[in-house]
């Protein structure tokens, strides 16, 4: 078996057997999750997994087993990850979360986390439906698309790739649970990425959302995926071995010296730097009901929510001793002077 | 009345007015200055600010009360009035004693022709004093205020070096605002010299009765204690009467914990509401930091499902809640201790908290560390109830000491730790005293890692539906809260040979001490328990058993306290009687005692 540079084997990612349907979206994305975890050589004790409640909240527990994992409350993934890694600004926060977790009820949390940019990899697993109630529609399910009793959706779906643009967020991408060439890198340039990195997954609801008139089908998306580009990552220190066409690939230089490299897809040119046309993409592409992948959005030089704060660089917060911080009695006193 | 007359009359040994202004005016400084000022010349005082909710242009009130005995309740029967505000002036005579003087200020249009006859009106040109210190209208605005100030120095002989050097204080470091103030309470104080006959006669003063004291507010209390007690994690969302908390809080932290390099020890986020408020104190609690989210009613609601987290899952966290009125939006600027039943039980199934009442501000400066040692000590919910009388008026107050103890940080194990065990289970009961040892994430030891979940678990922290499993776990939730007790503050006892005794908690002492020592003038003799905590001690149950009558004192409609005692103790239920007060203003000494005494005579009967 092969090993990580820090000599772990990829099964010291994995987690406890799943629990979920068989065939479900989710547990491939488990699988992509194990790979950039293994990839990325993350130390296992820093991985730190926080989800909702919902199907995909449940994965937490089927990667990184010797990991901390906290599986809270519906819709509260985004603020209980807030309060962990401002305790700890270590930990390697991965933040699982579904479209009803984070379209629905937590909303809110959702876009502050995201203005705030909390260094942490968002996972949304989004199959358009609540999956753990029986198939109701979430509020990512397309205008028209059916549930599995061919009951219509009336309403727009919540775009949470724009909604997290339009909320600040320095890191955007979409993808597809089955594409593992592509989430791998995506899933690894985000757990190197300094902010919040969000990834809007299609993951389809093998039970409730594989039907005909669902636009998260496997058979819809993989009808009507397009990818923007070719993505990979190189990680920090590794020297940039394969050959890159300069008209063909470009390199964006991340915070800790590792790369996003974009390989052109028939000739295009998409810039990932560019608000404005990533905007425009998403918003033709949901005109269009394709589904459109790859890194949308990113923005190197957004300063994160730790920088912004002045919180300790050098000890965590839940590390720090009393005799270390215990304002002394005379503070004190010179304070209540101006109550007397 | 002539000034000569006046003196010889007897010195007054209690004295209480209250100033009627409008708010956005900048009465508040001109009122916590008044205050000061008497509590520097000696005088044992209270201010008790009844305000709206509002930014500006609405009623309200600031009432000062001085006693030589100490006493600081709130008394709503005045002996003076200065009226600032035409369209409350009848209103405020209905709390006028007969006699008594109303100063008003005569540059607005108030007719007292139609007025009672049963007091006596003063017109001062308050404003016209302003206007000669600036012309910007909005300056006049505030320093019309002062002038009355200025006034009441002369009328109640009070020091005006003592006065200028409070004014001097309160403004340090802007000097024009100061020189302005200070002209303008010349203006008022030479116009009463000259113009006003009268003087109101207190009693001599000590400086000793406020030696090492303060004079200070229970949230900017709890913000000291928070930072003394190693908080190093709060988050909040803006809720009155809860945000001065946070922000005291955030002042003292910027302070004092802000290391060498400009780096902070701590973390405060305002949150987007109170549901992220809580979780992202329970991911910090969760994840080793001190953390508290201070809030009101509204936001106590909001928090309930995670509270219940808290409890389940075993995650240190604390609220620090400032009541005010409910329910609902209520009554957002007025105290209540209507949240102790939400309080105790908050969440939803078998949910229980261990709930801390401060009484005093001092208390509010303990709890700041005695919540999150006990947070951390029994990895749970810790609820301390404060509320908006306590939280945002003046108090006098022992001055703070910390007391330098080690902080609890109850059952953590390290890496090293780990090794040396055979097993670890998240959730196993080794001590067999309801606490488990928990680990950190982070923790560099691959047996640290578990997975905290809301949903059934056994030992191991696994999901279990197991229904042995869940009932056992249950079982010990509760077993760790009931002997959480015997380290929760025990209450206050006053054993004076009554035959009867008053229990009460928070805000509501100085009340019932005073209406004890009123009922004592009538040789109606109570004793008096303040109960500071929930799980009870057993001292409370003793306490109970040893008397034959006991009045339960709550700032609430329904008696919350008085039930909780009764479901706890149901063969004392007949001997607790309960006594409510729910109208949105601290419970008033006088009242309490009239009708202890009447319940009294009528079980006579």
């Amino acid at each position: 078996m092969s090993e990580n540079k820090l000599g772990l084997e990829k099964k010291s990612y994995k987690g406890s057997p799943s629990t979920l349907c068989v065939g479900c979206g989710h547990d491939s994305i488990t699988n992509h999750i194990v790979s950039s975890l293994y990839e990325t050589n993350t130390p296992p004790h820093l991985i730190t997994k926080i989800s909702g409640i919902g199907c995909s909240s449940k994965t937490t527990n089927y990667f990184a087993d010797s990991a901390h994992g906290f599986n809270a409350i519906h819709g509260r993934m985004a603020p209980v990850a807030t309060g962990a890694k401002l305790a700890n600004k270590d930990l390697k926060i991965i933040g699982i979360s579904g479209d009803g977790d984070s379209a629905s009820i937590g909303l809110g949390g959702f876009v502050h986390l995201l203005r705030r940019n909390l260094p942490m990899v968002y996972i949304v697993e989004n199959n358009g439906v609540y999956g753990l109630t029986k198939g109701q529609f979430s509020a990512t399910a397309d205008l028209g698309s059916t549930i599995k009793s061919g009951a219509p959706n009336f309403f727009d779906s919540i775009d949470l790739c724009a909604l997290a643009m339009t909320s600040g967020c320095s890191f955007v991408a979409r993808a597809f649970s089955g594409d593992k060439k592509q989430l791998v890198p995506l899933i690894s340039a985000a757990i190197h990425h300094k902010g919040t990195a969000f990834i809007d997954i299609i993951s389809p609801c093998v039970t409730f959302a594989n039907h005909e008139g669902s636009t998260k089908s496997f058979n819809y998306v993989k009808e009507n995926k397009h990818s923007l580009q070719e993505f990979g990552f190189v990680p920090p220190s590794s020297e940039i071995t394969a050959e890159y066409d300069e008209g063909d690939t470009t390199l964006i230089k991340m915070h800790d010296g590792s790369y996003i490299s974009l390989k052109k897809i028939d000739g295009k040119t998409y810039d990932p730097l560019d608000y404005s046309l990533a905007m425009k993409e998403i918003k033709s592409a949901q005109s269009n009901k394709s589904v459109l992948t790859g890194l949308l959005y990113h923005d190197p030089n957004a300063k994160d929510f730790l920088t912004n704060e002045k919180l300790n660089s050098k000890t965590a917060l839940a590390h720090l001793k009393q005799k270390d911080i215990q304002p002394e009695q005379m503070h004190l006193d010179k304070i209540l002077e101006q109550f007397k | 009345m002539s000034k000569s007359q006046c003196t010889k009359a007897s010195f007054l040994d209690n004295f209480n007015f209250t100033i009627s202004t409008v708010n956005g005016s900048g009465s508040q400084s001109a009122n916590n200055i008044l205050l000061k000022t008497l509590f520097r010349s000696g005088y044992p005082v209270s201010g008790k600010n009844i305000f709206p909710s509002n930014i500006a242009g609405l009623p309200t009130t600031y009432s000062i009360r001085v006693n030589k005995d100490g006493h600081t309740s709130y008394q709503r029967q005045n002996d003076l009035i200065i009226s600032m505000n035409a369209s409350t002036m009848s209103e405020d005579l209905k709390f006028l004693n007969k006699g008594s003087k109303v100063l008003y200020n005569s540059n607005l249009k108030i007719s007292t022709e139609d007025l009672s006859t049963d007091f006596e009106f003063i017109g001062i040109p308050f404003k016209n004093l302003a206007r000669q210190v600036s012309k910007s209208p909005n300056m006049v605005k505030y320093l019309t205020n002062m002038t009355y100030v200025g006034v009441l120095c002369d009328c109640l002989n009070l020091n005006k070096e003592t006065l200028n050097q409070v004014v001097t204080d309160t403004f340090s470091g802007k000097p024009s605002v100061i020189e302005n103030n200070l002209k303008a309470i010349e203006l008022g104080y030479n116009y009463s010299l000259e113009n006003l006959d009268f003087k109101i006669n207190l009693f001599k003063t000590d400086l000793n009765t406020i030696k090492n004291k303060i004079l200070i507010d229970g949230n900017t209390s709890g913000a000291l204690g928070l930072v003394y007690g190693g908080c190093n994690f709060m988050s909040w969302y803006p809720i009155t009467p809860s945000s001065s908390l946070a922000e005291n809080f955030i002042k003292f932290s910027n302070k004092l914990l802000t290391n060498e390099d400009g780096e902070t020890n701590y973390s405060v986020v305002q949150a987007e509401d109170e549901l992220s408020a809580i979780s992202m104190v329970l991911g910090a609690g969760w994840s080793g930091a001190r953390s508290i989210t201070p809030t009101s009613g509204p936001g106590l609601s909001l928090m309930a499902e995670a509270a219940g987290l808290s409890y389940f899952a075993e995650i240190p966290s604390v609220i620090w809640d400032v009541q005010r009125a409910g329910p609902s939006t209520g009554l957002p600027t007025r105290t209540l201790q209507g949240d102790l039943s939400t309080a105790v039980n908050l969440s939803h199934g078998d949910t229980e908290h261990i709930v801390l009442v401060p009484g005093t501000p001092l208390e509010c400066f303990e709890m700041g560390e005695e919540s999150l040692n006990l947070s951390e000590q029994f990895q749970t919910l810790i609820i301390v109830l404060s509320d908006l009388d306590l939280g945002m008026n003046q108090w006098m107050s022992e001055t703070f000491k910390c007391e330098f103890k080690p902080w609890q940080r109850g059952k953590v194990l390290n890496s090293e730790q780990l090794n040396k065990i055979d097993t670890f289970n998240r959730y196993e009961d080794v001590d067999k005293d309801g606490v488990c040892y928990r680990t950190l994430p982070g923790t560099d030891n691959e047996r640290a890692g578990y997975f905290t979940r809301g949903t059934g678990h056994n030992i191991d922290a696994g999901y279990s539906e197991n229904p042995e499993v869940f009932e056992a776990l249950l079982n010990r939730l509760k077993k760790k809260i009931e002997l959480s007790k015997k380290d929760l503050p025990k209450p206050i006892i006053n054993n004076n040979s009554g035959s009867a005794a008053i229990i009460c908690y928070g805000s509501s002492e100085p009340a019932c001490i005073e209406a004890i020592e009123h009922l004592k003038k009538s040789d109606l003799k109570l004793n008096y328990m303040r109960i500071k905590a929930f799980p009870f001690s057993d001292e409370v149950e003793d306490f109970i058993k040893q008397q034959d009558q006991l009045f339960v004192v709550d700032l609430n409609r329904d008696g919350q306290m008085h039930s909780l005692l009764q479901k706890k103790y149901p063969s004392t239920w007949n001997k607790l009687k309960s006594i409510t007060h729910f109208n949105g203003l601290p419970i008033d000494a006088i009242g309490l005692a009239n009708t202890i005494s009447k319940k009294l005579s009528e079980g006579q009967v």
